[in-house]
């Protein structure tokens, strides 16, 4: 998808097609902040967040640039950094098990289904290739790890997902 | 649970998730923001597109292809007795090609035709022989009319242990051609996963093949892998729900995986485009070809370095052209 004529207007000051752009582009950011957070309430204020610093400084984006993968880093960088702010444990060692994880009322299904995986970075992989459809290249490029990595760990997390889904339905 | 339900599964829940449309309030808080500068990331770049060859087989091993490959028609619908192929046939077709190509270059001691003794070879011969396995197999898949698979019962008593056998062969524009046979077994695991097991014959030498492939409503999503001993195999996967021009390829030793390449190519509108990047050591490194009537320009980059090149190619090989008058060829 090419983003170039929203990038054009929006450097000048035009957002009528804002609302456009966003229903384009809202389901890869909000997921990138989801699957971290593991929370919708706070994947919507990141979400929010993303686009408000994306539009915000937009003379340093190119033209040409991966806008889409662009805004799916920013959500990134904010969801990890609100974990670190706020000492959740999903960025650190401890290994965590569906049990332990404490779902908000209405928050189920993928979240769940997710959560199964211990490993953030696997469960991320998961989510940018099956739900957002990128290709591997472009999710080792989001994740900044290199391409041999996101493909093992996406063979890996399909293998256990596998399993683990099989008790749980 | 396969592969696909779960896949499916994941996607349907996905979709139960409502986004609110936030955009009014993006746009108040954008108005009222002070001009502040994003984090620090990287900001990803449209992937410009390179191309290179590869290099040529023993005579012998060229003119056993050509027998092979002259009886069939030109076309890749040339499946049992003219009936054209399923997908499933053509996927495992092109990925028993790719990988019997590579694992012909992988196997060979030289493969240079032209042996160029300047001391620029130390930097650009291992780049050229790096893309050299794939540059042939992405000329395949771009022009995969030309790809021909012939898929019958297995006749050859030295193979007994196989009912089935696979010739695929492909003729590029030179008039180059190549052809690799696989023995092999299906199983079907269910309705919908068969495994096989096989050899691939190169020449003298047989290697181990091992390839899951699950089929439903006609998308393909397929595993192969050749094995150079009990614990080395390369792998090719390819996911036509996915993006059905674009090949995983996968080295491992004793189940890990050391090195990857993805492979993806290109055709619209008459402009061919094959992209690379291949993961090995820590290190990623980005190849683009780009088709330009008789010359390839290709393109190589990593963090430690980067070079331009284009390549020509004639018969059976390819002459990589990196400057500096420094130039080689390699067997196709």
């Amino acid at each position: 998808m090419d983003y170039e004529k929203y990038i054009l207007k929006f450097k000048n000051g035009d957002y009528t097609d804002f609302d456009e752009f966003y229903k384009q582009t809202s389901k890869q950011v909000y997921f990138s902040a989801l699957t971290i957070l593991r929370d919708r309430g706070l994947a919507e204020d990141i979400m929010q967040e993303t686009y408000v610093s994306f539009l915000s400084s937009l003379q340093s984006v190119h033209n040409s640039d991966n806008v889409l993968a662009y805004l799916c880093v920013i959500a990134r960088n904010k969801s990890i950094n609100k974990i670190k702010k706020d000492d959740k444990t999903l960025y650190n060692d401890e290994a965590l098990t569906v049990q332990k994880v404490d779902f908000n009322e209405g928050n189920s299904g993928f979240e769940e289904i997710i959560s199964l995986l211990d490993d953030s970075e696997a469960r991320e992989i998961i989510t940018y290739h099956i739900v957002l459809g990128f290709k591997f290249r472009e999710i080792a490029e989001i994740l900044g790890k290199p391409l041999g990595t996101v493909l093992w760990k996406y063979n890996r997390a399909l293998a256990k997902l596998r399993k683990k889904a099989d008790r749980i339905l | 649970m396969k592969n696909k339900d779960l896949k499916n599964l994941i996607r349907s829940k996905a979709d139960e998730i409502v986004i609110a449309d936030k955009s009014a309030e993006i746009l108040q808080n954008v108005k009222s923001a002070p001009n502040n500068a994003p984090e620090s990331v990287k900001t990803p770049r449209v992937k410009r597109t390179f191309y290179a060859k590869i290099g040529a087989f023993a005579t012998a091993l060229v003119a056993i292809i050509i027998a092979i490959v002259l009886p069939f028609a030109f076309n890749d619908q040339g499946g049992r007795g003219g009936t054209s192929l399923t997908k499933t046939q053509q996927v495992f077709s092109k990925e028993v090609f790719a990988l019997g190509n590579l694992m012909e270059h992988e196997n060979m001691l030289s493969t240079i035709a032209d042996d160029n003794e300047s001391s620029m070879g130390e930097v650009f011969e291992p780049i050229a022989k790096k893309i050299n396995g794939y540059l042939l197999s992405a000329d395949a898949f771009l022009s995969s009319s030309n790809i021909v698979a012939k898929y019958e019962d297995n006749e050859n008593e030295d193979f007994a242990l196989y009912t089935k056998k696979l010739i695929v062969a492909y003729t590029d524009s030179d008039n180059y051609s190549v052809a690799y046979e696989l023995y092999y077994n299906e199983k079907e695991q269910n309705a919908h996963t068969v495994t096989v097991d096989g050899i691939m014959v190169l020449g003298s030498d047989s290697f181990k093949v091992w390839g899951e492939w699950e089929n439903e409503d006609d998308e393909v999503e397929m595993e192969l892998r050749v094995y150079f001993d009990d614990f080395r195999y390369i792998s090719i996967e390819n996911e036509t729900e996915v993006n059905e021009n674009e090949y995983e390829y996968g080295y491992y030793n004793n189940g890990l995986l050391f090195s990857g390449v993805s492979l993806s190519v290109s055709n619209e509108n008459g402009k061919k485009q094959i992209e690379m990047e291949i993961v090995e050591g820590g290190i990623e490194t980005e190849i683009t070809f780009v088709y330009d009537k008789n010359v390839i320009h290709g393109s190589y980059e990593n963090p430690l370095f980067k070079t331009d090149f284009d390549i020509r190619h004639e018969n059976n090989t390819y002459e990589y052209d990196f400057g500096f008058e420094f130039k080689i060829s390699l067997i196709k």
